[in-house]
């Protein structure tokens, strides 16, 4: 197969199915005539490099079928600094939350070959697919955003006014945040299922019965709550978003402490050890004097943020 | 005022700030240039002398962009014992061309001045 026919073939393997005898067509046309009009300049038929020399300035076959494509990037610029400050914060969150599972198992005395499975191949799969479906999903959107327009709807008047920051914590007060966030809900959720936890590092005290009724329900808000962080990080500016999200994760995390201050003892002694029953007495004291003290700081918190956001609205509509 | 950045190769910059000056008048100069019908081949040809060369594989992905944007007709058609296809003008195009002869003529006014 002469070299020209060969270049034709590769670019036609990458154009869109619907053009390629047409966009082939037009490309051989117009390579012939410059074959036939260097040959003529020559005075000899072209031999193969000629004939590559000629190809050369138009570009691999993949480069030149990319450019009748209408779309040459997988995300945009108007999504890229989402897509970016996403990928980077779930890659972080990623690594610590493996970082803390093999801490864990390593202190739960797993064996070695478990802790750096999940250390190596873990992390390894766990950051593959966050960056492919992150990947992925901002794709989409971006492609879908781009056939409705979304990008074009734009109003200034959004803006925060004021040179305050959007959200009053930095973003990385919140993506810290979230991490430990994430990590209490791993451990949260692997509480009932593992003994070394439930029974606090095999200390003489382990969690009361009094508990069951509550692994469910403070899981839930801790997701919540993690959920409208992570919008948050990336939308600092829905100040509506975040005073409702925030309210209504204090006021449920504030009601499930209210009922663990009437539960009874959280903590119970591990075994028939007179000494834990002492130590049990201080414990569950001290765990209501600290749930008392969290809903307190959290009353106190929300009231401000309340105010915040008030002043925000009044200073907006004013 | 600040020096931002590692210095660059003032050629490869001047090449480059070039082909985007001319790439951005390279539409206007195919859009006068289709107020005949011509080819692809030939339109290249008539850049080219006109002082307008245009870079190897962008001619025809501009040709079918500017054709799917409504400016430019095409039909194949056969000549000198070849199937070429030849494109020319359509009326949103010679509105659009009309326009943006007019911007260009401001753009070159300002900037004469400027310069």
């Amino acid at each position: 197969m002469a070299l020209l026919d060969r270049y034709l073939n590769a670019v036609r393997n990458h154009l869109p199915a619907a053009q390629q005898d047409d966009i082939v067509a037009e490309l051989a046309d117009d390579l012939r005539a410059r074959f036939d009009e260097r040959a003529a300049e020559l005075g000899r038929p072209l031999t193969e490099a000629d004939e590559a020399e000629l190809l050369k300035p138009f570009g691999r076959p993949l480069l030149l079928a990319a450019r009748y494509r209408p779309r040459h990037y997988l995300i945009g610029p108007n999504l890229f600094p989402y897509y970016w400050a996403t990928l980077k914060f779930a890659l972080g969150v990623a690594v610590i939350v493996f970082a803390a599972v093999t801490i864990t198992l390593a202190v739960a005395g797993r064996p070695l070959e478990q802790v750096f499975d999940v250390l190596g191949q873990g992390t390894f799969n766990a950051l593959l697919s966050v960056f492919t479906w992150v990947t992925l999903v901002f794709a989409l959107v971006d492609v879908a955003a781009a056939q409705a327009k979304k990008w074009d709807e734009w109003d200034p008047r959004s803006l925060p006014r004021g040179t305050q920051p959007a959200s009053p914590r930095s973003r990385v007060e919140v993506a810290l945040d979230l991490v430990f966030s994430a990590a209490f809900a791993t451990v949260w959720a692997a509480t009932p299922h593992s003994e070394w936890l439930r029974t606090l590092a095999n200390s003489p005290l382990e969690l009361g019965p009094a508990w069951a009724t509550f692994y469910v329900p403070v899981l839930v808000v801790v997701i919540a709550s993690m959920a409208a962080k992570a919008v948050t990080l990336v939308r600092p500016d829905l100040a509506t978003f975040r005073f409702v999200a925030s309210l209504v994760t204090t006021v449920a995390g504030v009601g499930i402490l209210m009922l663990l201050l009437g539960a009874g003892d959280l903590l119970v002694p591990a075994g028939p050890d007179a000494r834990a029953e002492a130590l049990v007495r201080v414990a569950n004291q001290g765990l209501r004097i600290s749930f008392v003290v969290a809903i307190v700081i959290n009353v106190i918190t929300t009231a401000l943020d309340a105010r915040r956001y008030l002043q925000g609205r009044h200073a907006r509509f004013s | 005022m600040r020096d931002m950045g590692a210095p660059h190769d003032v050629g490869d910059l001047v090449e480059n700030l070039r082909l985007e000056l001319r790439r951005g008048c390279l539409v206007l100069a195919v859009l006068a240039q289709l107020r005949t019908e011509q080819y692809g081949y030939t339109l290249r040809k008539t850049l080219a002398e006109a002082g307008l060369p245009v870079d190897e594989g962008t001619l025809y992905p501009l040709l079918r962009r500017l054709e799917s944007q409504g400016l430019l007709a095409s039909e194949w058609r056969e000549e000198e014992s070849r199937n070429k296809r030849f494109y020319r003008l359509s009326a949103a195009g010679r509105s659009v061309l009309k326009q943006l002869v007019t911007e260009w003529r401001g753009i070159d006014a300002s900037l004469t001045r400027m310069l």
